[in-house]
């Protein structure tokens, strides 16, 4: 065997990702300016530029900086946590089917969040609301990683996360019920199918800086999950100390989809189907999708809050009716593909 | 509620009851042994039925937000709206709402149990036909005429006064819920004097008012159904949106206690003065 | 001094001794197979080498240094470990997988350079897989995955590569080829340690054997010295055949003990 052989086809590097990053960056740019000017009320959004800078009339300046813009930024933050969260998971399980809200996660979250906020906590401290969110989904990560993470199957991981979903669904639901407002029990359908509409300023500086830890984490993770594609004994002998690695994507996964159910609900199969679609995009590799899933899921979001102002007559839908009927379907396909390794 | 309006509606109340009195014992075929699984029979018994043929009320009577007079519902004895509680008490009417609760009705029924449901009323006009109908079956008809001239009575001082430009309103009740043609909000509102800005949109019944479609519209006062609330809710934090709270700056508000524009009755009118009051 | 080295090794999960009281050394430029029965305790050892598993008594040295005063990365860039099944969760091209070979010299955000691509490009030609460089690792053959797994370990350069029975699943001419390969690898400075069950692949291409029995060393040396019958006998409990070709020995396991046949061996 010799290796002085032939002239053969060089190994080249890995083709760059910039191009579909800078596709997926135009595409949100495009779809954060219509989030700003489609509603119920159409915003010229030229004039209303001028508008900003010469004093006319203030009100839509107001609805541009105080509705439209925190919703817009909101869902842009939301969608690249769940899309990001998605991937990092998926990666760490090495499952596909390992989507925050599939196994639970953001019911979870939602629990977390309807205690401190209907009980008063929320006020007691500045970011006691996204913590209590960020606290539920904490224990559902630990509680799947625990269940899941030594290699048990897909089955077992989804029927685990389909108990803790219901479970975390009902104990929401006793706890506006017993909740002291008495609009805390109409309320239910916001924390289950979830919604942007009318967020303010205020919700974007309660979940901004933990989500951004939580995705720092997660990021940096990358190189990790590519090694994990091997296995976690191959991983940790390509020199990753795996406990770091799990701490790292549970912890920022409970950061970034905690904080985001917070204030948004649940809004159910982003990071289940963004990661999915991209990854035959990035070569399967789980470092390079990280990123993309974040923008991927903010276009998402983003697209899908649209569409709920634009289509929705008179009342508006829920965001997370939407993102269910495109992504309900979407996972019986993936069941349906999986299912001889379910087996 | 101003003080002074509860002593006068007692004092009305209170001669009306006295007027009932007399007259009632005559008829026999009079119902004695009346159940409320509803929260706006509840009310309606209250008013028109003697205490002693009260045999139960449902538990939301004894809510004070949602109750108008839940002081008085304490003394009653209370059921839970199921079934089986309610056929034990014997009862000879059962009052029911129309929405909620189909299935304990459609068992009452099978069991022979005599239930009359109540529609919601979608006008003034509902809320006549309807009372009178509740105070026949309870044997006191000339009670409910004479609540419900007193009611139109009040309802028609309001009227008269209505003159000049009809202020735009918005109703924003909890979690953006409007109310548009064919409601008795509407109506109320009608009698009030006062535009509905949902009829500006087309809607029918019951929707939904983004805060964006609020703010652009700028009406002349906001109607909501609670002031911001003690208790935490997303319906009370949607009161502190800057977007909101910038308009409340700029237009006057009001809040109807949800006491009020939950059901339905005499006290309607205590509604329509609340808003015509309230006009900017 | 030898470049890993094992002295009095232990291991144990609950009552059950896998591993008692090890001894091994091995130098750069050695072939040396593993072999033993199931449950000898061949893949603790190795997995106690590649720092995957502590060992309760006993320490391992790499140069001389025992194995914890290395970060796992340190050691990553010297070691490579292909374990017993190998997967890979994700359809992913070859050329990508082999590239995770590269990851213990990268640094957390640094791309491939040129070297990393010419080692790449090296290993999968060695393999004989640089034809397969673009496609994606679920429409490889049983042969030729196994191939590609080991052009992923050693494309991180080790100086010590542990193979936990890479021809199990392999046809004759690719195990050769694999056994050719790995020897090719100790010849060109590295030390090779592998676990076999094929006793005549062990004999055919090792420098030298340590056989394990029962959690023990129960012989450590060149082919002829530890295939003796003697100790196929009580390791394995079975008789084999030898013969001879060129200077070097060959055997094949021939019957069980305990099925009565006798050495000389009539027709089963």
């Amino acid at each position: 065997m010799t290796e002085t052989a032939l002239p053969t086809p060089a190994i080249t590097k890995p083709a760059p990702l910039y191009p579909l990053v800078i596709l997926l960056v135009m595409a949100l740019l495009v779809l954060a300016a219509f989030s700003l000017a489609l509603g119920k009320v159409e915003v010229p959004l030229l004039a209303a530029a001028k508008g900003m800078l010469a004093d006319g009339p203030p009100l839509i300046s107001i609805l541009l900086a105080e509705i439209r813009l925190p919703r817009t930024l909101l869902t842009i933050l939301v969608g690249g946590s769940l899309g990001l969260a998605g991937a990092a998971l998926q990666g760490l399980l090495r499952k596909p089917l390992a989507a925050p809200g599939l196994i639970g996660i953001s019911s979870s979250a939602a629990l977390g969040s309807v205690l401190v906020f209907y009980f008063g906590f929320a006020e007691a401290f500045f970011l006691a609301l996204p913590m209590g969110g960020i606290a539920g989904a904490l224990l559902v990560v630990l509680l799947i990683y625990g269940i899941a993470g030594r290699d048990a199957s897909i089955l077992t991981l989804i029927l685990a996360g389909v108990a803790i979903s219901s479970f975390a669904s009902a104990l929401t639901s006793l706890a506006l019920n017993l909740a002291p407002s008495p609009y805390a029990a109409y309320e239910i359908v916001f924390w289950i199918l979830g919604s942007v509409a009318d967020r303010s300023f205020n919700h974007v500086a309660f979940v901004a800086p933990l989500m951004a830890i939580g995705w720092v984490l997660l990021l940096r993770t990358g190189r990790a999950l590519d090694a994990l594609s091997l296995g976690e004994e191959t991983a940790a002998t390509l020199g990753f100390h795996l406990p770091r690695v799990r701490f790292a994507v549970i912890v920022g996964t409970a950061l970034a989809v905690g904080a985001a159910v917070s204030v948004t609900g649940v809004i159910a199969f982003v990071g289940l189907v963004v990661p999915h679609l991209l990854r035959p995009l990035v070569g399967h590799q789980p470092s390079r999708l990280l990123g993309v899933s974040a923008l991927g899921g903010a276009i998402l979001l983003l697209a899908g809050d649209i569409a709920v102002r634009v289509f929705s007559p008179g009342l508006e839908l829920k965001l997370g009716v939407l993102t269910a009927m495109i992504g309900a379907p979407f996972f019986l396909y993936l069941i349906l593909k999986t299912r001889r390794e379910m087996r | 509620m101003p003080a002074w309006r509860q002593i006068r509606n007692l004092a009305a109340m209170a001669m009306v009851l006295a007027l009932a009195a007399g007259p009632a014992s005559a008829s026999d075929v009079r119902p004695s042994r009346v159940v409320s699984i509803n929260l706006c029979a509840d009310q309606l018994l209250l008013l028109l039925a003697e205490p002693e043929r009260i045999r139960s009320l449902s538990y939301y009577a004894l809510d004070p937000g949602e109750s108008y007079y839940a002081d008085r519902a304490r003394t009653f004895h209370i059921n839970h709206v199921t079934a089986d509680e309610v056929l034990a008490l014997e009862p000879d009417l059962v009052l029911a709402g129309v929405y909620t609760t189909r299935s304990t009705v459609g068992m009452l029924r099978r069991k022979g149990v005599r239930v009359v449901e109540l529609a919601e009323p979608r006008s003034i006009d509902d809320i006549r036909t309807q009372f009178l109908k509740v105070a026949e079956l309870l044997g006191v008809r000339e009670r409910g005429e004479a609540l419900l001239a007193e009611m139109m009575q009040r309802i028609k001082v309001v009227a008269s006064r209505n003159e000049g430009p009809k202020p735009l309103a918005a109703i924003y009740f909890a979690n953006g819920l409007t109310a548009g043609k064919g409601t008795l909000i509407n109506d109320v509102m009608r009698m009030a004097g006062i535009e509905n800005l949902a009829g500006r949109f087309g809607i029918e019944g019951f929707g939904n008012l983004s805060l964006e479609r609020l703010l652009i519209s700028q009406p002349d006062m906001i109607i909501l159904d609670h002031d911001t609330p003690e208790r935490p809710s997303l319906a009370g934090m949607a009161l502190r949106h800057p977007a909101f709270r910038y308009l409340q700056g700029q237009t006057k508000t009001v809040s109807v206690p949800r006491r009020i524009w939950t059901c339905w009755g005499p006290f309607t009118a205590e509604w329509v003065e609340h808003l015509a009051e309230a006009k900017p | 001094m030898k470049l890993i080295e094992g002295s009095d090794l232990a291991v144990s999960f609950g009552n059950n001794v896998i591993l008692d009281g090890v001894d091994l050394a091995a130098e750069e430029g050695e072939l040396i197979g593993l072999i033993g029965e199931n449950g000898a305790g061949k893949t603790t050892l190795l997995r106690v080498l590649a720092n995957l598993l502590p060992a309760k008594t006993g320490e391992v040295r790499f140069r001389g240094d025992n194995l914890h005063a290395f970060s796992r990365r340190a050691y990553a860039r010297e070691m490579a470990y292909l374990p017993q099944v190998a997967v890979s969760h994700w359809p992913l091209e070859v050329r990508h997988l082999v590239a995770l070979g590269r990851l213990p010299h990268l640094d957390p955000w640094q791309k491939l350079a040129g070297a990393d691509l010419e080692r790449i490009e090296t290993v999968l030609r060695w393999t004989g897989t640089l034809h397969l460089a673009t496609r994606t690792v679920t429409t490889l053959s049983g042969g030729e995955f196994v191939r590609v797994m080991l052009a992923r370990a050693l494309a991180s350069e080790p100086k010590l590569l542990l193979a936990d029975e890479p021809v199990a699943s392999l046809d004759p001419f690719h195990q050769l080829q694999v056994m050719e390969l790995l020897r090719d690898i100790a010849k060109r400075g590295a030390c090779v340690l592998v676990v076999l069950h094929d006793l005549a692949l062990a004999a055919r291409f090792c420098d030298r054997l340590l056989l394990l029995h029962a959690g023990r060393v129960m012989a450590d040396g060149a082919p002829e010295a530890v295939l003796t019958p003697s100790n196929l006998k009580e390791a394995y409990g079975i008789v084999a055949e030898f013969g001879e070709r060129d200077g070097t020995m060959y055997l094949l396991p021939w019957c069980r003990l305990d099925t009565g046949l006798d050495e000389g061996g009539g027709k089963a």
